[in-house]
């Protein structure tokens, strides 16, 4: 099993390298730079801006376009150049990508996410260390909603097949995964701070701020998890061994708790390593809405802004968080269930 | 069971609009008093600045933490923004009005209690217009005599005008002289840093941690993209004037959660960064803590007129009295009204009404009048028995409010000239991309004046302007804003600008639209809050007064 | 991810399929199960009521009036108007023939990349096999909202851009459902004998590999549809779906969450429509597969 672990923990590596790569080369393939702003910036300031992270390369430019390292150069000749000579220019352009995908790797390998290509005072493990924290909290809080209800709701409804609780809840499961959290969060915001007043309406201050969010959040993975405890309870129920601990006179109770959940639950451990991380996407929404200062709002604004850095250290950790996960997951499908072999 | 769901369904509805129907509407949007018994100001921020320090912040979240902590030689009057004595206790200028002697006060302070020299400005300054320092508002300092060879490397540091001649007297030499130097002098990129600090901790200066300031605030907390905290600085040199203990500075992009925390309470000011969405206008508009005044600023259309490829050169919008049809034809108090109703008014000029306040007479422009618009275009050769008109695009960059304004114009345009013109949005970076390299026919833009004067909007045109996105050209213009700078007298420069802007608005390389309101929510227990043209309202004269 | 779960261990055990009654059965079965009959009865409710709507109502769905902006529900105007004054219920029909296409053209790409490309894998297995689902490993962890966004950046926004932007991130766990089917299929007779009499690769995974699949290909599409629908909702929530004066249930629904705090009926109606449509359609999906999977049942 040590060595099951230690091999899934070095395939680790090479999927993180591809997908640091990929996200790198879409992020570069995006048209607009970072430095396009209302109030255009002059040309001496935007070259060293660009110089500064790495999306000018005097090198390459003295390779393939040398005219473009002659002196107080406006933009608007520096395009006429490059129009001049598409071919140079695109060499050119690939040569300076090349470079920066070799600096930000390095800085990668020294744990270094880079500095943020919007908030230039700002390095990107900044944006990670004061929001993973938060979004990992508003993840646990939901993760716990998910958990109570949907196991309390699909127990439940395994118990009581096909009676009218077992509707109930399998009802209200589909309901869950059927609205929208953008939805739900606001009329949950509309109901309990601006009608009942019971609850803030946003922001992240201390327990009474993580209800309404977490609820939201986790509401559609409890649905999720009623609908698997069920099928994975019922499967169970049919199976050789627990009719016979029933045939031994224990207890209905007994037999669900003390038998059934063990297998019964198999498909619920399985779901939740992609459930995990997608706690963590999921809080794109949810952070906006509850302005929860954690990393999933970066998921979209950074792409948009083409924070380069800080959009590919998001993906990153969220595909640690997830194979992470998904490696936990696999392991404690092993304790549970003894057919399963590591090799 | 689906009985017992759709049951469930129906009650939850009904609850929901029971809910609904029994809310108080009262005479506020938030609640009537506050609901807190701090002195604690809590303000909507907008987006998270993308930097603090007062030399390269330039966006406008930015500004307002930065504006606060730091304190040049002038600061805003809070109800005119005109020049205050700040770090300068008094100034001396010349005949020439090229070169200041500005006096520093004594009890000027650090907030390590180190005094604030004349050091300290020769040193930011100069910082600004270093080239490694990437400043995006160093432009600003061009002016400084020798400051802009400097700044493009073709000069020495030490021609630089700007010399401290000991701790507490500071010269500075202009290159030209300057009409609104001084109110230059309480902006970002002029105000100082602490020099120490900036050295030790390079980028990471502006940390909490590591910041010195000289202004009414310190920075306490930053949590990022969530909130920023002031607090009251005791060794401001007035720190006796500065009412507020602390103020939390709430960041979010979502204005709709901005609007759901002031409602509550939780926000005292929506702030100058979060405008309340424009869909509710008509409903805040009856409510006690809703403001709106005018702003400086102004939203047109640019109109591309280069001639660099075939494709440019064929645009039928090179000629002038296209241009003009094009503009006359758009109701703009139709737009401004009904569709913006948020208190903006029609444009038909690029400079600002706040300036047609003091004493800036603005040129006629084009009227709205479709009859005219269509008997240029005919003349053009367009029209009714002429060629017709080819279709082209208009690009905006995706909102809803520019969507609604182009959408007018474009049926405008079609109802009264029957063009056939396609409204395409584009996302920011991609919009931007394309304007700024002059991929567009017709391209939505706004503009905020940087300062009181209306050379802030008409230094955009002269002709080899970076800002100048139509690549308009035109001897006269630049000649006439040339000579309008050589002019102390405010009267006379106006009349210059207003020359200018009169050839601008024969030309039409673009069609001013409206211009921009500021709309806010401000609960009625903030005093000293005085609406003004720049939408700034610095936190040392603001305070709150408890019922 | 749903789906995935609820098919997850089911890839190396599924029986063989065998003949037309597996059909009949299925069919039988789905007919008895009132719930899934009645969401299908519901689910054609709404398309007619969405293809046919506009054109009995009458009105415009961009037709604006300002002055008549937000109105709740009234005769002239059953779900009320929006804040630009257009009538509510024309919008949702229209934003419902834009969502359903959503759903249907961005499951249609899904389909058709997931199906061949699992078929390919677990054809072929081997190391075209594990290099082709390690691929998929890999996809899976980046975020699919991510991609999105990048796409329509890259390619500009359009509503054929919508359905490949969402297909092409919606079809990984379509390709595992494939692969486990086609891998416990191809060790059988009568795909041995089609081999052996010359049947072509391409033959054999479409002729007959794939149709031997379609029972949990047609449950997983039907699940496959409303989480499309969701996911273009929440491109609208964020701005990048399609752009007014269109209209998709998504938009309307997001616009009414924002507004709901003045004009609740702006939620309520759309909403009511959009959930009860996502019910229809997950409940449908359930059906298929107790139906053509009994042993799956949950």
């Amino acid at each position: 099993m040590g060595r099951y672990v230690i091999r899934r923990i070095l395939g680790i590596v090479p999927v993180l390298l591809v997908i640091f790569s990929l996200s790198f080369v879409l992020m570069r393939a995006a048209p607009g730079g970072p430095f396009d702003a209302e109030k255009p910036v002059p040309a001496e300031v935007k070259r060293n801006l660009e110089l500064q992270y790495h999306l000018r390369e005097p090198w390459c430019e003295t390779r393939f376009l040398p005219a473009l390292r002659e002196p107080g150069l406006s933009l608007a000749e520096e395009r006429a150049l490059r129009e001049a000579a598409p071919g140079a220019s695109r060499i050119e352009k690939l040569c300076t990508g090349a470079f920066q995908y070799g600096w930000l790797l390095s800085n990668y390998v020294q744990g270094d996410f880079g500095p943020s290509y919007k908030y230039k005072d700002r390095s990107v493990n900044e944006f990670i260390a004061t929001g993973l924290p938060v979004t990992i909290q508003l993840g646990l809080v939901a993760a716990c909603f998910a958990l109570l209800i949907g196991l309390g709701a699909g127990l439940i409804a395994a118990m009581k097949q096909n009676l009218w609780q077992d509707h109930a809840a399998m009802g209200a499961a589909l309901l869950g995964i059927s609205i929208p959290n953008f939805v739900m969060g606001p009329v949950l915001i509309f109901i309990f701070s601006l009608t009942l007043l019971w609850l803030p309406p946003a922001r992240w201050d201390g327990w009474q701020y993580m209800i309404i969010p977490g609820f939201t959040l986790g509401g559609v993975y409890a649905a999720y998890i009623a609908r698997l405890t069920r099928g994975g309870m019922l499967e169970v129920v049919r199976q050789d061994y627990i009719r016979t601990a029933r045939a031994k006179g224990l207890s209905e109770r007994l037999v669900i708790l003390r038998h059934a959940i063990r297998g019964g639950l198999l498909p619920v451990v399985s779901y939740l390593g992609p459930a995990m991380a997608g706690l963590l996407t999921g809080s794109i929404v949810i952070e906006r809405i509850f302005n929860v200062p954690g990393i999933g709002r970066y998921f979209v604004d950074a792409a948009l802004n083409r924070d380069i850095t800080l959009a590919m250290a998001v993906v990153v950790v969220n595909a640690v968080f997830l194979l992470v996960a998904n490696l936990l997951v696999d392991i404690v499908l092993g304790l549970l269930d003894p057919r399963v072999r590591y090799e | 069971m689906p009985i017992r769901t759709v049951q469930l369904l129906g009650i939850l509805s009904i609850c929901l609009l029971a809910l609904a129907g029994c809310r108080r509407e009262g005479a506020t949007f938030g609640p009537e008093a506050r609901p807190r018994d701090d002195s604690v100001f809590y303000v909507g921020g907008g987006s998270e600045p993308e930097s603090i320090d007062p030399g390269k912040a330039y966006d406008s979240p930015g500004f307002t933490v930065s504006r606060n902590l730091f304190e040049g030689l002038m600061r805003y009057d809070p109800e005119t923004l005109a020049p205050l004595p700040g770090v300068a206790s008094s100034y001396d200028v010349d005949e020439s009005a090229t070169r200041y002697v500005f006096h520093l006060r004594e009890d000027a302070r650090w907030s390590d209690g180190k005094p604030v020299t004349a050091h300290d400005f020769e040193w930011s300054w100069k910082r600004v217009l270093a080239p490694e320092t990437a400043a995006q508002y160093a432009a600003l300092l061009w002016d400084l005599k020798g400051g802009k060879a400097f700044a493009e490397g073709r000069g020495p540091i030490e021609d630089v005008g700007v010399q401290a001649l000991d701790d507490r007297t500071l010269a500075v030499t202009l290159e030209r002289p300057i009409p609104w130097f001084l109110d230059l002098l309480a902006f970002g990129p002029f105000t100082p840093v602490p020099r120490a600090a900036v050295e030790a901790h390079g980028n990471r200066w502006t940390r909490p941690e590591n910041i010195v300031t000289n202004g009414p605030f310190h920075l306490g907390k930053w949590v990022i993209s969530y909130q920023i905290e002031l607090e009251k600085s005791p060794t401001y040199w007035a720190a006796d004037q500065v009412r507020l203990e602390k103020v939390v500075i709430v960041i979010s992009d979502d204005s709709h959660s901005m609007m759901r925390l002031f409602r509550s309470g939780e926000l005292d000011w929506l702030g100058s960064d979060v405008r309340p969405p424009q869909e509710y206008l008509s409903f805040l508009a009856k409510k006690e803590d809703f403001r709106t005044s005018r702003d400086l600023a102004t939203y047109f259309y640019w109109i591309n007129l280069r001639e660099e490829t075939p494709e440019q050169r064929a645009s039928p919008l090179l000629d002038k009295r296209v241009r003009q049809a094009l503009d006359m034809a758009i109701d703009k108090e139709a737009i401004a009204k009904f569709v913006m109703r948020g208190g903006q008014r029609p444009a038909q000029t690029l400079v600002p009404d706040l300036f047609h306040d003091m004493g800036y007479e603005p040129p006629a422009g084009n009227p709205y009048d479709p009859e005219a618009a269509r008997a240029r275009l005919a003349s053009a050769g367009y029209g009714p028995g002429g060629r017709a008109f080819p279709s082209f695009e208009l690009i905006y960059n995706t909102n809803e409010g520019h969507r609604q304004v182009a959408e007018a114009i474009q049926q405008m345009w079609k109802k009264e000239l029957g063009l056939d013109v396609q409204i395409v949005n584009q996302e920011w970076k991609v919009f931007m991309n394309n304007r700024t390299e002059g991929f567009y026919r017709i391209a939505r833009a706004g503009w905020t004046g940087d300062f009181q004067d209306p050379y802030t909007f008409l230094s955009m045109f002269v002709s080899d302007s970076e800002l100048n996105e139509a690549r308009w050209k035109n001897a006269d213009y630049d000649r006439l804003i040339d000579e309008a700078l050589t002019e102390m007298d405010t009267r006379q420069r106006y009349r210059r600008y207003a020359q200018a802007e009169a050839i601008l608005l024969d030309e039409l390389p673009i069609i001013p639209v409206y211009f921009y309101s500021q709309n806010t929510l401000l609960g009625s227990w903030v005093k000293g809050y005085t609406p003004n043209a720049q939408d700034i309202h610095p936190f040392r004269d603001i305070w709150l007064e408890r019922r | 991810m749903s789906a995935e779960a609820l098919f997850a261990g089911e890839d190396l055990e599924q029986e063989v399929v065998q003949g037309t009654s597996l059909w009949q059965d299925a069919w039988r079965r789905l007919r008895k199960n009132r719930m899934a009959v009645a969401s299908g009865v519901i689910l054609l409710g709404v398309i007619v009521f969405c293809v046919a709507g506009p054109w009995l109502v009458g009105s415009s769905f961009e037709a604006q009036n300002l002055a008549y902006g937000a109105q709740g529900a009234s005769w002239t105007h059953w779900f009320g108007t929006d804040l630009h004054g257009r009538d509510l219920l024309v919008r949702t029909m229209y934003g419902g023939r834009i969502s359903l296409l959503v759903g249907l053209c961005a499951t249609a790409v899904s389909l058709t990349i997931g199906v061949a490309y699992g078929a390919i894998s677990g054809y072929f297995g081997g190391r075209i096999d594990s290099t082709m689902m390690r691929i998929v490993d890999v996809l899976y962890t980046i975020p699919f909202m991510f991609v999105v966004i990048l796409f329509l950046v890259l390619f500009g926004r359009s509503l054929v851009m919508l359905f490949v932007a969402l297909g092409a991130v919606s079809w990984l766990t379509m390709a595992r459902i494939v692969r486990g089917q086609v891998l416990s299929l191809k060790q059988s007779e009568f795909i041995e004998a089609a081999r052996a009499s010359g049947v072509r690769h391409a033959g054999i995974i479409f002729r007959h590999l794939v149709p031997n699949a379609l029972g949990p290909i047609i449950v997983y599409t039907t699940l496959t549809i409303p989480r499309v629908m969701l996911e273009e909702a929440f491109l609208s929530y964020l701005g990048l779906g399609v752009q007014p004066p269109m209209a998709s249930w998504g938009l309307l629904v997001s616009d009414g969450a924002n507004a709901m705090t003045f004009f609740p009926h702006m939620l309520l109606f759309p909403g009511a429509v959009l959930t009860v449509t996502l019910f229809a359609l997950n409940f449908l999906g359930d059906g298929l597969r107790d139906a053509l999977d009994p042993r799956m049942r949950t």
